[in-house]
């Protein structure tokens, strides 16, 4: 029944997906707010299955892959939907909601595979762990999405080739100091998210920390936003250097996220 | 009952020929007590601007065949009907319709997207309605002219991107930072352009203005005018480290500002990015420094480069506020049909 519900919020997102990407190439305003709303009503039903889920499981559904893609996928969208009453721009909707619906078209792809949940994945630090952490990857994932656009516009405005882009995106101070944002905010959550699960494997396995594969990437996505703020805040860094950063920390960050679970064997894999 | 629209525009006339039919406010009680004694003409709103002189009639017989309409034409622009006939364009019914609708959208403008024209459109028949010449056939039209002319400026982009060199300027600043107030311009230079470009970013909020000539006299002349501060033209390098925008217009037969100076002042700055406009000819900043992370630099080359992108666009846009335009004229036209009914 759950999964019904969402799937419909998976139509809504995807509804919004297209109205920003008309939006995006014809500037009809029109657009942007049948996508605001889309997207509105897809995070209520969205929001209310996941509470229905929970209670139902009576636990935090964040214990297997399934369910920590649609929980990703709900934070995206929050993030979306505060990023968009901030700026009074459904800008960041272009590259946030296209993911979403992945993510959801992903989580049914697994939901069969996903392991049911472990009796080691539960309890506050664990929760506090994970949901740090995915509150960490979507400022990531924000963040890679603002340097990307940021790239595209520095581009434009150095080759002077100005096209249908040039008139959609935000200044680039603009979209420099909300990658920056974005990346102080990921990298508290994540630094409280790598602490808070070694306190937790310490009750489990009496071992803070154990070089597992996901820890060991873990550290390096830590180390290489420990950089970012470095450069930014003493080395001077801006711009074009700093969105290189944040959109290796994107790629190394997806393989944290899905290289733990599909490559190696880990106590972080969570598929069958 | 005919509708028709004869005039001269910018496209058909030269402007000696444009001048001698150009009517300012004063003369217009004239034309409109000689136009409308003629005994054919029912209704009539006159359109003159810089750019056309046209008459949107309304006329029981076709306005081709009157004398006395064209005798009188001949006689305000003191020119022979022979000289003058080919200079004039002619539209009836749907097509003087469409005709007044493109005008009153600035398709049919040199500068397509203009704001100005469908306010001229609006004051040509507010007056022609002082003047008692406007009936329900041309009201009907003009009011929904008005009211496209709104539509198509909010529903396509056709006013959208900067298409003179200053306010090109000015949209890649904005591009560049998100906000022009707590920015600092300097103008290395006094030409006109660079003055002007200064003027319309004070406008538009830049916070401190900086002025640096070679006689610091009109470096002071020219701060004044923005409550800014007139400096050495020796110190200007020195000042990059406080200035966001630069706009360079001297007459220096040389590059005044090299790629070195630049980078040397790029820390002090802490990369905070730097927009140069380069408005010199021969060109004041080498244009290698574009090549220097988070600078910015655009000569009048570029800025016309933008200006001719955003040109084509709204040439794009036009297509669509035609489409908008043929779906209202089909519309007013059907309405006219049974308005000319209930008239007859």
């Amino acid at each position: 029944m759950l999964v019904k519900f969402f799937q419909v919020t998976s139509f809504f997102y995807l509804i919004a997906t297209g109205c920003y990407m008309i939006f995006f190439l014809s500037s009809r305003s029109i657009f942007s707010r049948v996508g605001w709303w889309a997207t509105g009503i897809g995070f209520l039903i969205h929001t209310t299955a996941l509470v229905v889920y929970a209670i139902s499981k009576d636990y935090f559904p964040v214990t297997n892959l399934y369910e920590s893609f649609i929980f990703f996928a709900w934070l995206l969208v929050v993030s979306h939907l505060i990023v968009c009453l901030r700026l009074r721009d459904g800008i960041a909707g272009i590259f946030l909601m296209p993911l979403v619906v992945s993510l959801m078209v992903f989580s049914q792809a697994v939901r069969k595979t996903s392991l049911v949940s472990l009796p080691t994945l539960q309890g506050g630090w664990l929760i506090v762990h994970v949901v740090s952490c995915f509150i960490a990857y979507t400022a990531f994932t924000l963040a890679f999405g603002f340097a990307l656009m940021y790239l595209w516009q520095e581009r434009e405005l150095k080759t002077k080739k100005i096209d249908v882009f040039f008139f959609r995106l935000p200044a680039i101070e603009l979209l420099d100091t909300l990658e920056f944002i974005a990346i102080i905010f990921g990298f508290i959550f994540l630094t409280v998210g790598v602490i808070s699960g070694s306190v937790w494997a310490q009750f489990v396995w009496a071992r803070f920390w154990q070089w597992d594969p996901k820890e060991t990437w873990a550290l390096i996505l830590w180390v290489i936003y420990l950089f970012y703020l470095f450069g930014r805040a003493i080395w001077g860094w801006r711009g074009r250097r700093c969105a290189y950063f944040a959109v290796i920390g994107f790629l190394v960050m997806i393989f944290t996220f899905f290289g733990t679970n599909f490559l190696f064997q880990s106590t972080h894999n969570y598929l069958k | 009952m005919y509708l028709s629209v004869v005039g001269l525009n910018y496209k058909t006339a030269s402007i000696d020929i444009r001048e001698k039919l150009v009517f300012p406010k004063e003369r217009l009680a004239e034309v409109y007590a000689l136009l409308l004694a003629l005994e054919d003409v029912k209704e009539l709103v006159l359109l003159s601007t810089c750019n056309r002189t046209e008459f949107y009639l309304v006329t029981e017989f076709s306005i081709n065949e009157n004398k006395k309409f064209w005798n009188i034409i001949s006689r305000l622009a003191c020119l022979s009907w022979v000289e003058l006939e080919q200079y004039f364009y002619r539209y009836t019914d749907k097509d003087a319709i469409r005709h007044l609708f493109c005008v009153a959208s600035s398709l049919d403008s040199m500068v397509i997207g203009e704001t100005q024209v469908l306010g001229q459109v609006k004051d040509a028949y507010f007056l022609a309605r002082q003047y008692s010449a406007v009936g329900r056939v041309l009201e009907m039209v003009f009011e929904e002219a008005i009211r496209i002319g709104k539509k198509v400026r909010t529903e396509t982009q056709i006013g959208k991107g900067a298409v003179s060199t200053s306010s090109a300027a000015i949209e890649l600043a904005r591009k560049i930072f998100n906000s022009l107030e707590q920015k600092t311009v300097m103008i290395v230079g006094a030409g006109k352009i660079g003055e002007l470009t200064v003027k319309n970013l004070y406008e538009r909020g830049v916070s401190t203005v900086i002025v640096a000539n070679r006689t610091l006299k009109k470096a002071q002349q020219l701060a004044e005018q923005f409550c800014g501060r007139a400096i050495e033209f020796s110190e200007f390098t020195k000042m990059l480290e406080v200035s966001d925008i630069v706009i360079s217009s001297t007459s220096a037969p040389h590059f005044v500002l090299s790629k070195e100076e630049v980078i040397g002042i790029m820390p002090k700055r802490h990369n905070r990015p730097l927009f140069l406009i380069d408005l010199g000819l021969p060109r004041n900043i080498d244009p290698r420094i574009n090549d220097i992370a988070n600078v910015y630099l655009y000569n009048i080359d570029d800025l016309k480069c933008v200006c001719d992108a955003n040109k084509r666009e709204r040439i794009k846009e036009a297509e669509k506020a035609r489409v908008i335009i043929e779906r209202h004229v089909e519309k007013i036209s059907a309405d006219l049909v049974g308005l000319s009914k209930v008239l007859v």
